[in-house]
């Protein structure tokens, strides 16, 4: 769609570019600068960290903070964990979510009013003193300290953002696209699957990302709910490298940081590269 | 806008001719929600009508209204609570700005654009754990990246401790909170931008409009039930949530940042009174209920008006 | 529909993968859980020998180590009591495990301990108990100290204090002043979270804060003289000596380290867990550190807060937690865990070799030979002083330090505040 923006009205154009790129340096040191800062931290010896004046570039590069935290912390086990739940929240979340967004949005009134209405209601409520009821309802069901229960957890905690934001994907698509499919003789189902789905893949790709990120990075449920360290989720191990009074271990915790950031960064990098280019849902288009 | 009309009044009939089955795409999805939120919800609610402590097989009593009878008069709480509800709506509020302003710059035709749109994601993609302790190090007073950028630009503010100071502590945190809610403000109207059928820029493009009218009829009305989405969950989650807070500043100074998650926590974790800080959340939610009704009833009017 | 019956098949698969992974190896031995929060290389390395060398010894009864979040630990416990599946045996420290105590969680453990109790402080096995039962062994503490620059004492021709029980707060406002000559401070303090510090090192002057703790009407607050003199006593260095680095209060308790190192200043006060950082430092570019004795009012007690042992109430394996925990305060290894948090091992036997390996440090020596003046202090047992500390003392405290608010004042603070949260 972008190739369609602004073709004639050249000159103005060039104009207003400086004031552009002025905003994207902006944006791009107060985005990027935390974490290129934290790369550089990860490749810092302890002593350097404990140095007046920092640079952002390390005297050199010291591997035993990405060492120590491979061989000893069992990152590889809590990274395969977190990404074992993330993948299956996601997937469950997406199928669950988009029929469902599809049938609030298009529903009459009163229902969608009454979705929306409980969507907030299990939202408002702080998470840290819901925490000992589901703590109860999860060992009911006999998924305490399992992978699978945080996955249920994680399911229920992203359905309503997921919900709510399908919803309003949906709204945003013109209804007379649906009318016209109607008329070609296409069933409810055939009109969500072939006119739908593919206007709303940016939006589905948005809310699963959501998802994926979330469960991969959640804390709080996974310290309540997992024991074992064989389930440990990659957000536990890494809270091990802290101490009381804001003491921790800065250059393993920051090894760790980094190695669990990436992955995410670079799938999702690739997806809104194609999601722009159109390429996603002219795939599912054809 | 009259064809908008029409289209609204087309699209409300349209849903009650063929779109009636719909409702059962909705049944699998609560059955998980009913077992893990609605039940836990309820029995949360339940114990703020009770005198619920921490204790190895205490006897737990109803006591009515008598938990929030005691939380009117605390006025700690209440000063925690309007810190919570600053704290909420300007992250938001600054988190969207800058989201929105995000989205817009990626839907160009610009260099550095796969730079930026991986960037985009940073502040989401990092562990929350390191989020706080990555922005403590960086505001550090006088030996900080940051003041040495101040200092060597010689911009007024080097020398200040960011999160110590008592003027700058809570402006500080809240530009981290928005920092950390962007990512997901941006990729959710990035997409609702990118979801805007080709056809109708087509024919706008056709019918003579420009840059702004286009910013104005097609973009805006596209990413408006987003927004308001996103704004909403928004202003739920961070009066919710204190985990930044707390590493960032730990309330503290002098209690500028107690926010009121943080209150309700440490009287549940800390204190052991279940029963109490369970009527504080119910306050909360109340508030949040309360302020997001007006909401989204003025935004829904808004919508209609158009 | 399709997707029921896939979510319930999942949920199916994972219950059945629970219970086979829930049936035990063997009949007849038993596996204990042990949650630490140990974190420092060196200490998880230690705790891993410790455990490894246990289980050897006792193939019956073994040990689990789960490691914990420090900052976690009261909701991860909180829970893990109230669903019934708390750790067998876990480490936490004394103010925190006071209120699982009182609330039945935890196991007595004073006849099991009987054997170690003369070797250690009176003052430290009262603070793992209540009510005259165990339920925390005492493993370590920290002590507040002023910490030196050795070089910087040399170049100025100071001498550095010694001894036990000699160094005066008057001293120290005297040295601070001493080292704040052209434009640099002699002294920098972390006093971002000031309350708890403040009131520990109130034991210097018996500040008792409550009264009548054994009064059916409950504990009263009581600010006076004595809990006033070190709030005052720090305000007078920072305003009217000018002698400790403004920039250096609003952080935390670690933050003047950097400052430190770089010889910005002579003196910095902190708790001892910072020495391991000091001697990273020393190893790395010879910065030649010292503690100096434990500052005195009118004694150089201190309130302590020791790393503490427990067994939960609902373990199955009381007698095999207890022992295991026994095995752990063996003197060598005690010495071992506690050297590695930098933090004083609380019985003699393990104080001793812990004094022997470090022989060769003056401030470790220093640090060391203090560790008999901890106490219990008596306002740990109030109920709702943890409360009254988070959210009347300390932002009141940050206020005064921070100049915003007078001395009278800040009794005042106190004295509402307490009332309100009663």
């Amino acid at each position: 769609m972008t190739q369609n923006i602004v073709k004639p009205e050249k000159k103005k154009r060039k104009l207003y570019l400086i004031p552009t790129y002025f905003l994207v340096i902006c944006y791009v040191i107060f985005l990027g600068f935390p974490f290129l800062w934290m790369f550089a931290t990860s490749f810092k010896t302890p002593y350097e960290l404990l140095q007046l004046n920092q640079s952002l570039f390390p005297e050199g590069f010291y591997l035993q903070n990405y060492v120590d935290i491979l061989e000893k912390r069992g990152l590889i086990n809590s990274a395969k964990n977190s990404l074992v739940i993330a993948v299956c929240t996601t997937v469950l979340t997406t199928i669950l979510a988009v029929p469902a967004g599809y049938a609030i949005a298009r529903l009459r009134k009163i229902f969608s009013g009454a979705a929306t209405g409980w969507i907030l209601i299990s939202q408002v409520f702080p998470v840290s003193l819901i925490i000992i009821p589901l703590f109860m309802a999860v060992r009911r069901v006999g998924l305490l300290d399992s992978i699978w229960g945080l996955v249920l957890v994680y399911l229920v905690a992203a359905l309503p953002f997921a919900l709510w934001m399908l919803k309003g994907y949906v709204s945003a698509i013109p209804i007379d696209l649906e009318e016209a499919g109607a008329m070609d003789g296409l069933s409810s189902f055939q009109i969500l699957r072939y006119i739908v789905f593919p206007l709303l893949v940016p939006g589905i790709v948005a809310t699963a990302l959501f998802t994926f990120l979330n469960s991969w990075n959640e804390f709080f449920f996974a310290l309540v709910l997992i024991q074992s360290p064989e389930s440990e989720t990659l957000p536990l191990t890494l809270a091990r490298f802290m101490g009381s009074e804001g003491q921790v271990l800065l250059g393993p915790l920051a090894a760790g940081a980094f190695l669990a950031t990436i992955p995410s960064l670079l799938v999702f990098g690739i997806m809104q590269k194609k999601l722009a280019s159109g390429l996603l849902s002219g795939a599912v288009k054809g | 806008m009259s064809t908008v009309v029409n289209k609204r009044r087309r699209r409300a009939n349209a849903g009650k001719m063929y779109n009636r089955g719909a409702w059962k795409y909705a049944v699998p999805v609560f059955i998980p929600l009913v077992l893990l939120s609605v039940v836990p919800l309820v029995q949360a609610i339940w114990t703020a009508f009770t005198d619920q402590v921490a204790g190895f097989n205490v006897e737990i009593k109803f006591i009515g209204l008598e938990n929030f009878r005691r939380l009117l008069t605390d006025t700690m709480f209440w000063a925690s609570f309007r810190i919570g509800i600053i704290w909420a709506v300007s992250v938001t509020l600054l988190a969207l700005v800058l989201g929105f302003g995000l989205a817009l710059l990626l839907n160009q035709k610009l260099r550095f654009l796969g730079l930026m749109r991986v960037l985009s994601l940073v502040p989401w993609a990092m562990p929350p754990v390191i989020v706080a302790i990555m922005w403590s190090l960086l505001l550090r007073p006088t030996s900080g990246p940051v003041d040495q950028i101040f200092s060597t630009l010689r911009i007024p503010g080097a020398g200040t401790d960011w999160l110590g100071n008592f003027n700058t502590a809570f402006p500080t945190v809240i530009l981290i909170g928005a920092w950390v809610a962007m990512p997901i403000i941006t990729v959710s109207i990035l997409a609702a931008i990118q979801g805007i059928p080709s056809e109708m820029i087509e024919a706008s493009i056709i019918d003579g409009a420009n840059a702004w009218q286009r910013f104005r009829y097609i973009t805006v009305p596209a990413v408006r039930a987003i927004t308001t989405a996103l704004v909403a969950l928004n202003i739920i989650w961070q009066f919710g949530s204190f985990g930044l807070v707390f590493v960032l500043t730990a309330g503290g100074p002098g209690g500028k940042t107690f926010v009121p998650a943080l209150f309700a926590y440490n009287e549940a974790f800390k204190y052991g009174n279940f029963g109490y800080a369970a009527s504080m959340g119910v306050v909360m939610a109340l508030a949040i209920l309360l302020m997001l009704g007006v909401y989204l009833k003025a935004s829904k009017r808004e919508d209609v008006q158009r | 529909m399709k997707r029921v019956k896939l979510l319930a098949l999942m949920s199916a698969c994972a219950m059945l993968a629970t219970v086979a992974v829930a049936i035990p190896a063997k009949a007849n031995s038993i596996e204990m859980t042990y949650l630490t929060p140990a974190y420092l290389k060196g200490t998880v390395a230690t705790t891993e020998r410790i455990v490894a060398d246990w289980n050897k010894a006792n193939p019956n009864a073994t040990v689990k180590i789960v490691y914990g979040d420090v900052n976690n630990m009261d909701d991860k416990l909180t829970t893990a009591f109230i669903g019934n599946v708390a750790p067998d045996i876990f480490q936490h420290e004394a103010a925190s495990i006071l209120p699982f105590s009182k609330q039945g969680y935890l196991a007595d453990l004073s006849k099991e301990m009987r054997p170690i109790k003369s070797s250690m402080p009176i003052g430290l096995w009262n603070v793992g108990s209540y009510k005259a039962k165990l339920y925390g062994v005492p493993t370590m503490t920290q002590t507040y100290s002023v910490f030196a620059n050795v070089d910087a004492f040399k170049k100025a021709g100071v001498p550095i204090p010694v001894g036990t029980n000699t160094f005066t707060w008057d001293d120290y406002r005297e040295l601070a002043k001493k080292f704040t000559t052209d434009g640099k401070y002699g002294l920098a303090w972390g006093l971002r979270s000031p309350a708890a510090m403040s009131m520990i090192m109130g034991m210097n002057y018996n500040a008792k804060f409550f009264r009548g703790l054994t009064s059916s009407g409950g504990a009263n607050l009581s600010v006076g003289a004595a809990e006033l003199e070190v709030p005052s006593r720090i305000h007078q260095m920072i305003y009217t000596d000018k002698s400790i680095d403004p920039a250096s209060l609003t952080m935390t308790g670690a933050g003047p380290i950097p400052g430190f190192l770089a010889g910005k200043y002579a003196m910095i006060f902190a708790a001892t867990y910072i020495a391991g950082d000091l001697d990273v430092a020393a190893k790395a570019s010879g910065f030649n550190w010292t503690a100096l004795p434990l500052l005195k009012g009118v004694t150089n007690q201190q309130g302590a807060n020791p790393q503490t042992l427990s067994v939960s109430a609902q373990s199955k394996h009381k007698k095999q937690a207890a022992a295991f925990i026994r095995f752990m305060v063996q003197d060598k290894n005690l010495a071992e865990l506690a050297l590695g948090e930098g933090l004083t091992p609380s019985t003699s036997g393990s104080l001793k070799i812990a004094q022997e390996t470090k022989k060769g440090s003056a401030g470790w020596k220093q640090i060391l030979d203090d560790g008999d003046a901890l106490a219990l202090a008596p306002f740990t047992l109030v109920p709702g002083y943890q409360k009254w500390k988070d959210t009347v003392l300390q932002p009141a405290m940050q206020q005064y330090i921070q100049g915003k608010i007078t001395i009278a004042e800040l009794k005042k603070r106190q004295l509402d505040g307490w009332k309100s949260i009663r």
